[in-house]
């Protein structure tokens, strides 16, 4: 609960692209600024009414103000802390911001998700890290050679670090795997569910009305290329031909699943994307006040930790299901849910979770298993295509769900 | 006035701390300002307790130049040898005094700036975007007003002092540095500290030390005469190709330098040469024509009518020049918002954008302008702009349909632009619900060398409109010049004579190279058909039919060049000589049907393509499109490029005498057609005796 609604007077966000792909040359900050101006323009609010930006990202930024290059380059002069919860770090960043205006701090606040994988940080090896600490260390000439002794060629190699889950060490697609075990979710479901997901994403990127996605132009070489539209949907993608792609466990020297009976493949899981979104919050009685036209209302904001190696990434349920009974909202009584996606099996296991939610409520424009997993940038993104739904099926109630890494999880209740 | 305070130093010594404030506080250095700057001198020399002094700047300049306006006015040649002979002596008394004199810039150190600064013994700028060291008044034809000939190479050496004195484009204080103009560089807040420091650590080794003396780098370079002189003669043979040839005070300015060191009297030549060529009528010429702008950006609205501040601007249509205003715009903080619809077009605009950005040395700049600027396909939140400014391609309807959408788009108190090629602004916005917020304004390319703004006012723009263009023109550092609306207004208008003249001319016979290089030498920038070339023959096409049909058919470009523009052919071929010109495409006349090419003398077909501009400029004030005589002088040349050693076509055809342009042009009529018909106000004129001059008071 927050103790009070606000209003979400706008979203907008950037295409999701793929790692590489047409947004790879953009770092966290240009993609972030480029959201958050974009999202001025298009409320028509002048950049001066913003006290305060907050800017989530889970990894992205590498100078500890990620916040400050966001809004500097945007053209405000606001105050700007980053806030990081992996996955959830948007949902974070819309909590602290509608926190800070219902403290009465502040009157008007943009929050930001920004994820940038392309823009990854190389590292050393462990060895190499210990050779280059060891000769700090060393006194003599020697000592300093033999820090460098067992060095091997491959050792100096930088690394890219593989993303896993900093406590149960599980990659994103063993989590999967082990909660398609525990849920007794098959190969075929998963198949069916994502291409569920491409198939709605691409009618939903037909539709240009209404679209909270506004183009962005990233450098590319000498020139510049607008990029208008997500890159992860795949048109006419079936469950058929998605059964052709090979599980990652079985390519995977570290997968702790037997190779035969692995369902988790590239098709069925969201991979990695470069994207920011942004959402302009204030008071109800300003939004009238200033007659802003408003998305909706946020009524609560919910966070949860859950057990990481037993409910991997599905801390969202636990955050949404406190969160309606604190409301007194009955689950069936929410027609529009959006929720994160980073795999078929962890929707289809929160569904299982859930018994009384309608799939048919979930994620029905697409999901990230078709646009693409943005750490960051997901929250935001969720809460401005809830927002939407909500207006066009002039739903009463929506709820975003959401679950990280490490046994984080979120919730927001919105209404209008 | 420079103001002269004391600092207390330890040991019980002073400093002498000299604030160069200019009488009028334009940064700019006149007769007064002299004489009150030598009156400290003397005080400061008297002094056995001031132990140094510190020369700085008021505000947010150091010094930016002489007082043009004196020198424009001076009465005769030997008043201004004589303020050559002062300033030259100045330098001598700061450079062979005991005490250390230390420059501390803090702004622009122009011209007499430079001067001033060269003669101290050690100079230490702030490091600062504006902080800019050069000797850019040999744009306006004047020679270094000091000894800065002898002086720079002594301290730069040679070739860097030419590039500084010739071309005339001042460097940043880091490139100064390095050159060795500027011995430290601190940040801004730490300039006065640094300042005082060298006076002390100058002082302590007993004397003022002239930093002059023999360097390295004179060791280095130009230390042999006859390594000198080949430089020289370089320098000469570069400024004839690059077409300056014509250019007496660059030409006197390597002169002059080629004679120094002869043992003559050197103080008594640079005087003379600063002298000679600052009476010299095309220098006259020049600096009236810069003193007419800084007049025009003066310009105030009428009493109770406020410019809207453009703090945040759309612009419509990203073209050249959408993008490169959109730059200046954002460079000085303004918001600015491009819109283009088409996503490849937008692209590039933005990366013309972003060219422009990278190729700025200063970080901080660079930060701040992009934070400043974007672009769209849409018009988001241009609901938001306090002046929206349309520059999309010259075609009535789709101007149209810009102004229709942004009605209903932007704020009531908003004002809206449109950047017309020929089509007059009425026309254009015939069909809005608010034609008095309509005003029309003109850039020209390239945008970064032509300083003007033309601002096109109809007979429905409002006062605030017009007051916000001229505001807004000033903004992006372009001088307005206020004209009335009509096809073509005034710069299009004599701009499509001229090169519909040319274009005549090649399908005449006349060689390409030969029109091209008669217009150089008539002092032109480029060439007429290099000019169709980059402007696009297919529009300049349009834009002669839009005017032939309003105006007549003297604007027309001759049937079969237009053929040649349909089937996308240019004057010129994309090989280039030696030099780095291209080559004229020899095809072009069999193209046209003309034999072989007509042998003619480019000096009187350049002389002939200036008449048919001027003629044109005469019938714009005559149709009362320009204001009076001098505003179209400032427009020709800084718009246009008008030959600027002539001043404006009203100072050039005053300075032919209107009865001998009456009578020869009686003479072309007879040989050439109508195109040479004198217009009425020119032989009303001539018939009086008068010249332009009776018209300026009519304003």
């Amino acid at each position: 609960m927050m103790g009070g609604r606000i209003s979400v007077v706008q979203t907008v966000r950037t295409p999701w692209c793929r790692r590489g792909g047409a947004l790879s040359g953009m770092s966290a900050a240009a993609l972030g600024s480029i959201a958050t101006r974009e999202l001025l323009l298009r409320a028509d609010v002048l950049p001066g009414v913003i006290d305060l930006v907050v800017v989530g990202s889970a990894r992205s930024g590498t100078t500890g103000s990620l916040g400050a290059e966001v809004a500097f380059g945007a053209g405000l002069s606001a105050v700007a802390p980053s806030v990081s919860m992996g996955d959830v770090s948007g949902e974070r960043a819309i909590a602290e911001a509608a926190r800070a205006i219902l403290s009465g701090d502040v009157d008007t606040a943009v929050a930001v998700g920004v994820e940038t994988p392309s823009d990854l940080q190389l590292g050393m090896s462990a060895p190499l890290r210990e050779a280059v600490a060891g000769t700090k260390l060393a006194e003599t000439a020697a000592d300093k050679l033999r820090a460098w002794a067992g060095l091997k060629a491959g050792d100096l190699r930088p690394t890219a670090a593989v993303l896993r889950d900093p406590l149960t060490s599980e990659t994103l697609a063993a989590a999967a795997e082990a909660v398609a075990q525990r849920h007794g979710i098959g190969r075929d479901a998963q198949d069916r569910y994502a291409a569920r997901s491409h198939d709605r994403a691409i009618e939903r990127g037909r539709e240009p009305g209404g679209r909270d996605v506004v183009p962005v132009p990233a450098l590319a070489g000498a020139g510049v290329i607008v990029v208008e539209s997500d890159e992860g949907p795949r048109a006419r993608l079936t469950a058929h031909a998605l059964a052709r792609e090979t599980p990652i466990a079985r390519t995977d020297p570290t997968s702790r699943t037997p190779a035969s009976i692995a369902t988790v493949t590239a098709g069925n899981l969201a991979a990695e994307a470069d994207g920011a979104a942004a959402v302009l919050l204030t008071r109800p009685e300003l939004a009238r006040s200033r007659g802003w036209s408003v998305l909706g209302e946020i009524d609560s904001a919910r966070f949860a930790a859950v057990d990481p190696f037993e409910r991997s990434r599905l801390g969202g349920v636990a955050a949404a299901r406190r969160m309606l009974e604190d409301a007194s909202v009955r689950m069936a009584d929410v027609a529009v849910v959006e929720a994160s996606e980073p795999g078929a099996a962890f929707v289809l296991a929160m569904l299982e979770s859930m018994p009384e939610l309608d799939p048919e409520r979930v994620n029905a424009w697409g999901g990230s298993v078709a646009l693409g997993r943005c750490s960051g940038g997901s929250g935001v993104r969720l809460l401005g295509t809830a927002l939407r739904r909500m207006r066009e099926q002039d739903a009463h109630l929506g709820l975003v769900a959401s679950g990280a890494a490490a046994g984080h999880g979120a919730a927001l209740l919105l209404r209008r | 006035m420079t103001e002269l305070e004391y600092r207390a130093l330890p040991g019980g010594r002073r400093l002498a701390w000299v604030t160069v404030r200019s009488a009028d506080d334009s940064g700019r250095f006149g007769l007064g300002d002299l004489d009150r700057f030598e009156s400290v001198l003397d005080t400061v020399e008297g002094d056995a307790d001031v132990a140094g002094v510190v020369l700085r700047g008021h505000g947010a300049v150091f010094i930016d130049g002489l007082r043009l306006d004196e020198v424009e006015r001076a009465p005769d040649r030997r008043r201004l040898e004589a303020l050559s002979r002062r300033i030259v002596h100045t330098q001598a008394r700061i450079g062979r005094s005991r005490r250390p004199f230390v420059a501390a810039v803090n702004g622009p150190c122009l011209d007499v700036g430079l001067e001033l600064a060269l003669a101290c013994h050690a100079v230490v700028a702030a490091d600062d975007p504006r902080v800019v060291f050069g000797l850019p008044q040999i744009e306006l034809g004047l020679l270094p007003v000091g000894d800065a000939l002898r002086r720079l190479p002594r301290r730069v050496g040679l070739e860097p002092a030419l590039e500084l004195l010739v071309r005339g484009l001042p460097v940043p204080a880091a490139q100064a540095r390095r050159l060795g103009l500027v011995h430290e560089l601190v940040r801004g807040e730490g300039l006065d500290a640094a300042a005082v420091a060298l006076v002390k650590t100058r002082a302590g080794s007993g004397s003022g030390g002239p930093s002059d003396g023999t360097s390295w780098r004179q060791r280095l370079s130009g230390a042999t005469l006859l390594r000198k002189k080949r430089t020289l003669q370089r320098w000469q043979q570069t400024l004839r190709a690059d077409g300056h040839g014509l250019d007496a005070a660059r030409l006197s300015l390597l002169d002059v330098l080629s004679r120094a060191g002869g043992g003559a009297d050197e103080d008594a030549l640079a005087a003379a040469a600063f002298s000679e060529t600052a009476v010299g009528d095309a220098t006259v010429a020049r600096l009236q024509t810069w003193l007419r702008a800084r007049a025009l950006e003066g310009w105030s609205p009428p009493s109770g009518v406020r410019a809207v501040p453009v703090r945040r601007l759309g612009i419509v249509g990203g073209g050249v020049i959408g993008a490169d205003l959109a730059v200046e715009a954002a460079r000085r903080g303004t918001t600015v918002r491009i819109r283009e619809k088409a996503p490849p077009a937008l692209g590039r605009a933005l990366a013309r954008v972003e060219r422009h950005i990278a190729s700025n040395p200063d970080l901080q700049s660079r930060t701040r302008t992009r934070a400043q600027l974007s672009g769209g396909l849409e018009l988001d939140g241009f609901a938001t702009m306090d002046l929206v400014l349309e520059a999309v391609p010259e075609e009535v309807s789709v101007k149209r349909r810009v102004f229709a959408e942004l009605e209903d788009r932007v704020r009531p108190d908003a004002v809206l632009a449109t950047h017309p090629r020929a089509t007059s602004v009425t026309e254009i916005g015939a069909r809005m619900r608010h034609p008095e917020r309509l005003v029309g304004v003109r850039f020209f390319r390239p945008l970064s060398r032509r300083p003007l703004c033309e601002v096109v006012r109809t007979t429905t723009t409002s006062p605030r409109a017009l007051a916000t263009a001229v505001d807004f023109a000033r903004r992006v550092g372009k001088t307005p010049v206020i004209v009335r609306d009509g096809p073509g207004f005034f710069t299009t208008r004599v701009l499509a004579a001229y090169v519909a003249y040319a274009a005549e001319l090649v399908a005449a016979g006349h060689a390409i190279a030969d029109i091209d290089r008669g217009a150089r030498r008539a002092g032109w920038p480029i060439g007429p058909l290099r000019l169709l070339d980059d402007l696009g023959l297919a529009t300049a096409v349009r834009v002669g039919h839009v005017l032939t049909e309003a105006l007549g058919s003297r604007f027309a470009v001759p049937p079969s060049v237009e053929a040649m523009a349909a089937a996308g052919r240019r004057f010129y071929t994309d090989a280039r000589r030696d030099g780095g010109e291209r080559e004229p495409d020899d095809r072009v006349h069999g193209l046209l049907g003309v034999r072989s090419a007509r042998v003619g003398d480019p000096d009187e077909l350049g002389d002939r393509l200036t008449l048919i501009a001027g003629l044109e400029a005469v019938r714009c004030l005559q149709d009362g499109v320009v204001g009076c005589p001098s505003d179209g002088d400032v427009a020709a040349v800084l718009g246009l490029g008008y030959p600027a050693q002539r001043g404006g076509p009203f100072r050039h055809l005053a300075a032919r005498g209107l009865g001998a342009t009456r009578s020869r042009l009686a003479a072309l009529e007879d040989r050439f057609g109508s195109r040479y018909t004198a217009p009425s106000l020119l032989l009303e004129l001539a018939q009086r005796g008068a010249d332009f001059s009776s018209l300026e008071a009519s304003r």
